[in-house]
């Protein structure tokens, strides 16, 4: 796996925020079973550098889902080392790897990323609700409103849907809000669990490339997961989940 | 916190369609919990209060019970009566202010009939201190020119559709046993009573010398056979009456009541008993509240029910907020805040159904207020949240919150065991 360490700009102004690392996400020997399951994956080595993206792919059933989990530190491993931004999260206590997820972290799932009655404006500006640090940083040029109008606009989408309820906006315009919401306050990383595949091919790779260029422009990095090989073409850097796990004999095509 | 309880207001704003079903449940419990112990405790209150201001009730030695029954209530009648000379004694007594005596025994249409003395309507209190009105009429002046003049209680003139001026013919022997009729000396009706709530809304007046009239020619409850005096005649007899069934006294002193009791009841020439109405009526209600104690009971077991309605449908909302929990979750809520959103909810309903409730038991209370008092005499307090209401409400409050905590550990367990996306 190849990773550009690009020269790091995140502002720190934030006391809990990592200095300046290197690493979006690191993981070593890192092993998780699911309950008292034989383990479910097993990964030597695994290495995401800062603002890099990188398209990881796999089979239905290959783990995807229970690997971005672990990364978010919503699972933790049940050995072995991972490393969100420089922080072992699995030291941390439940509460402060929460605080840590939504201070650093912005999701994009396949689908159901908006909750249905809140309006568009409210569902993007969720993450600066439950994090100061995302607020702060949203704010650093003008308001956290006044950001997420800005992100909105750039994902295309109309200022008069922005008042409307969740549930009024068609599949591909709910995922350009839930990229929006996830890019609000700059986290240092965008992790998108298969946000394409509820789209048809020609809004896949809209979406996709509107994403890749807010990553780019917010110096986030993105682990995008899909088991659509086609899109790996889009990334300069892929990885293959089955190649990474040691546990062979999950997965089925 | 606050963007917790805005969203928790917010999602529960967006199921209003269920939500406000369980807080109408909720409030209808509540209602009926207050209501009825409301009621119960203004229902004691005005049984409490059937007479006001009599410090002894007098009688033949009985249960204190049945004398209470007898005199205040007028129901069922009395084993023993006592004798002229023996009321006379107590009314004389230099500690008594003013004494009613009167004589049970005969009825109209099943109405008891009071013999007693113009004093009735000048001492006679119920209620705070409330003397009797006259809705309309006059007293029967208990002389020998109106000897056959009676009074009615609001009720019976109602019922039996009687005003002034009406004729009326008395039965021997009180309630539905009752058997022969004074048909030889039928009444005039006077005057009606106001309405008071308490027994004597249910009773006859008349004078004490008219029942001693009634009964001249009458032996061992039966009328002599082959003699007979009429009406008119009636009145050349010494009406002194012989027996009375109860007197009720007013002290000059309240502080006398001991003594004056204790002088009563070992009076030598009769047995009496002397009874203090308060504690006899305490007595009386341990019996009749059972009922009302019943009652509240099941307005318990209501309010339980509808905290369970409560529970299951927050619980039964959990499925359907399964995608909206786990979206709170990956935008950075923490179980912790997912369950408080649950409890929030859980507290937001049961605190609107409270609120509602009392808003319909307001409503209840003004729509049903002038009717309970007029029919019951039971004077509801309608803002009078007593000690007994708030201990009640607030541990529908508390068993309202502590319905949502397990509703709230679902689902703060359902969001760790679906990670970031809810699994169907
Ligand atoms: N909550 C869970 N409890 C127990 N086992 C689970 C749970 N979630 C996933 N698994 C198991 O972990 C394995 C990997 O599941 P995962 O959802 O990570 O696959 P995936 O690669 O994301 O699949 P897909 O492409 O269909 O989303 C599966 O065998 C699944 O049975
Ligand atoms: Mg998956």
């Amino acid at each position: 796996m190849v990773s550009i360490a690009a020269a790091n700009t995140v502002d720190n102004a934030y006391p809990a925020a990592p200095a300046s690392p290197q690493f979006a996400l690191t993981m070593r020997d890192m092993v998780f079973a699911w309950g008292k399951a034989s383990p479910c994956l097993d990964v030597s080595a695994f290495e995401l550098s800062a603002r890099e993206q990188l398209f990881l792919c796999g089979p239905s059933g290959s783990g995807k889902s229970t690997f971005l989990n672990l990364a978010a530190g919503v699972l933790v491993p049940d050995a072995g080392s991972l490393c969100l931004l420089g922080e072992e999260l699995g030291a941390l206590s439940a509460i402060r790897r929460d605080r840590f997820r939504v201070d650093h972290v912005g999701f994009v799932f396949q689908n159901f990323n908006l909750i249905p009655w809140m309006s568009v404006l409210e569902n993007t500006l969720l993450p600066c609700r439950f994090s100061r640090r995302r607020r702060q940083r949203a704010s650093r040029a003008t308001s956290p409103e006044a950001e997420a109008a800005r992100l909105l606009r750039a994902l295309d989408l109309d200022a008069n849907l922005w008042r409307q309820q969740a549930m009024k906006l068609s599949v591909g315009q709910q995922q350009r809000v839930a990229a929006a919401r996830a890019l609000l306050g700059c986290p240092e990383i965008i992790i998108a669990d298969e946000p394409t595949s509820s789209l048809d091919a020609d809004r896949q790779l809209i979406f996709l490339e509107l994403l890749q260029n807010e990553c780019a422009s917010s110096g986030a990095a993105l682990l995008f997961v899909s088991h659509d090989e086609r899109l790996a073409a889009r990334f300069h850097h892929s990885a293959r989940l089955p190649e990474l796990n040691r546990v062979k004999s999950g997965g089925s095509s | 916190m606050r963007t917790l309880l805005r969203i928790a207001a917010a999602s529960a704003w967006n199921r209003r369609g269920t939500l406000i079903l369980t807080v109408l449940s909720i409030a209808l419990s509540v209602t009926l919990l207050l209501g009825i112990e409301r009621l119960r405790v203004d229902a004691k209150e005005s049984f409490m209060q059937s007479v006001s201001g009599v410090d002894l009730v007098v009688g033949a030695r009985t249960g204190s019970v049945q004398l209470m029954l007898y005199s205040v209530f007028r129901m069922g009648g009395a084993t023993h009566d006592i004798g002229w000379k023996s009321a006379q004694a107590v009314m004389n007594d230099p500690a008594v202010k003013w004494a009613i005596p009167f004589a049970l025994g005969d009825s109209l249409q099943g109405f008891p009939v009071l013999g007693t003395t113009p004093d009735y309507f000048r001492y006679f209190r119920y209620g705070e201190d409330k003397a009797l009105v006259l809705a309309y009429g006059r007293p029967f002046t208990g002389e020998l020119e109106g000897l056959y003049e009676a009074v009615l209680g609001a009720e019976v003139a109602d019922r039996l559709g009687l005003r002034a001026g009406d004729g009326i013919v008395l039965a021997h022997g009180s309630g539905e046993n009752a058997l022969s009729e004074h048909a030889d000396k039928p009444f005039r009706v006077v005057g009606v009573l106001a309405p008071t709530g308490t027994p004597v809304d249910r009773s006859v007046h008349v004078s004490l010398a008219a029942i001693e009239a009634i009964h001249l020619d009458w032996q061992g409850g039966a009328p002599t056979p082959g003699f007979s005096i009429p009406a008119l005649q009636a009145r050349k007899f010494d009406l002194t009456p012989k027996t009375v069934t109860a007197i009720l006294v007013g002290l000059k002193s309240r502080a006398a009541v001991f003594q004056a009791q204790r002088r009563i009841n070992s009076y030598r020439d009769e047995a009496l008993m002397a009874v203090l109405p308060g504690v006899a009526l305490d007595e009386l209600w341990e019996i009749v509240g059972l009922a009302a104690r019943a009652l509240l009971a099941v307005s318990i077991l209501a309010a339980a029910v509808g905290l369970a309605g409560l529970m299951a449908v927050v619980l039964a909302s959990l499925n359907e907020r399964r995608r909206e929990l786990a979206i709170l979750r990956s935008v950075g809520a923490s179980p912790r805040d997912i369950f408080i959103l649950l409890v929030a909810e859980g507290a937001l309903l049961t605190t609107l159904g409270i609120l509602s409730g009392l808003g319909l038991l307001a409503l209840a209370g003004v729509a049903a207020a002038p009717w309970l008092e007029h029919y019951y005499g039971i004077l509801i307090k309608l803002w009078a949240l007593d000690e007994n209401a708030i201990k009640l409400l607030l541990s529908v409050w508390a068993s309202g919150l502590a319905a949502s905590l397990l509703p709230g550990w679902r689902a703060c367990r359902m969001s760790l065991s679906d990670g970031l996306q809810p699994r169907l």
